[in-house]
């Protein structure tokens, strides 16, 4: 191969990889921002997905759909980066101990493409979110944020149609849980 | 009350129907192809915090210092009983010298 050969395919990876950030930006940063809940974290994350998207791309065999395949990406580094940073909250554990701070349980995302006279109540539906676990979570917010059918939300995490419906009931009663008890404790 | 907190649950998890979607800052690609033309250096000392930083090696870290602690704190109590030991005998020893002299003091007057 001569060195112009080389540079056209060089090239031509390089707009590849640039298609595909334009065309999927907006999906992946809408996946990851409604995992970890903040906006600048969901620019880190959705960074970090596509650098891991350039380096997979070569070994990417299409065994699933180039969509599907970048989602499973972006939930596994969402879900990651939150964990990590769980990890580092822990680090104020002893603060927590000593009573300089309180860990008080209250709404604090606002997503940005809420309506604004729904905001509060879907802040508190996030505060809520936050305490399913990871499958059940994953599985609600792909249907209900980002409109999946059920069959692709299987494709993505892996798992039989039965399954994922099984993960949304259950996320939907856990909810009902976590926010019946919310109400409760602050406005009884 | 029940069903007006029914309703309101359910107005909640409503709450996120229709919601528009979010666009990350722009510039994206070009933080991405910076990113990829200038990775970051890994160092040494992010190496070694990287170690430090995972929970095992923190808890080995935190359970070797209680170990410590206790190791001292034993060799001290240990030190002191020892210690105390040593002034005892030598309270006693001093005090049998004293009684002696006194003994002998009023036993041997002096002419």
């Amino acid at each position: 191969m001569n060195q112009q050969a080389i540079f056209q395919k060089v090239k031509q990876s390089e707009d590849d990889f640039a298609g595909i950030v334009n065309d999927r930006e907006q999906m992946v940063y809408n996946t990851a921002l409604i995992i970890v809940q903040n906006e600048e974290d969901a620019e880190d994350v959705t960074q970090e997905v596509f650098l891991k998207v350039y380096e997979g791309l070569k070994s990417f065999r299409s065994e699933s759909s180039l969509s599907t395949w970048i989602y499973r990406i972006t939930i596994t580094t969402a879900l990651d980066f939150e964990k990590q940073k769980k990890r580092q909250k822990r680090g104020g554990l002893m603060q927590r101990v000593f009573g300089y701070a309180e860990a008080v349980e209250k709404p604090d995302f606002f997503h940005p493409g809420v309506a604004l006279d729904k905001k509060e109540d879907a802040a508190v539906l996030f505060m809520a979110l936050k305490k399913l676990p990871e499958k059940q979570r994953t599985a609600f917010l792909l249907h209900k944020m980002e409109g999946l059918t059920n069959k692709e939300i299987a494709a993505i995490m892996e798992t039989s149609l039965l399954a994922v419906e099984s993960l949304q009931v259950r996320a939907k009663n856990n909810l009902r849980t976590h926010l019946n008890e919310y109400y409760k404790k602050h406005f009884s | 009350m029940r069903d007006i907190l029914s309703d309101k649950i359910d107005f909640i998890l409503s709450s996120i129907d229709g919601i528009a979607k979010a666009s990350p800052k722009p510039f994206l690609l070009t933080r991405i192809n910076a990113s990829l033309n200038n990775p970051v250096a890994e160092t040494v000392w992010g190496r070694i915090a990287f170690f430090l930083k995972k929970p095992i090696v923190f808890g080995f870290t935190i359970l070797l210092l209680i170990f410590i602690n206790i190791l001292v704190i034993k060799s001290i109590k240990n030190k002191s009983e020892i210690e105390n030991i040593a002034k005892a005998a030598t309270t006693q020893k001093y005090d049998f010298a004293i009684n002696v002299s006194v003994l002998y003091d009023t036993e041997n007057h002096e002419p």
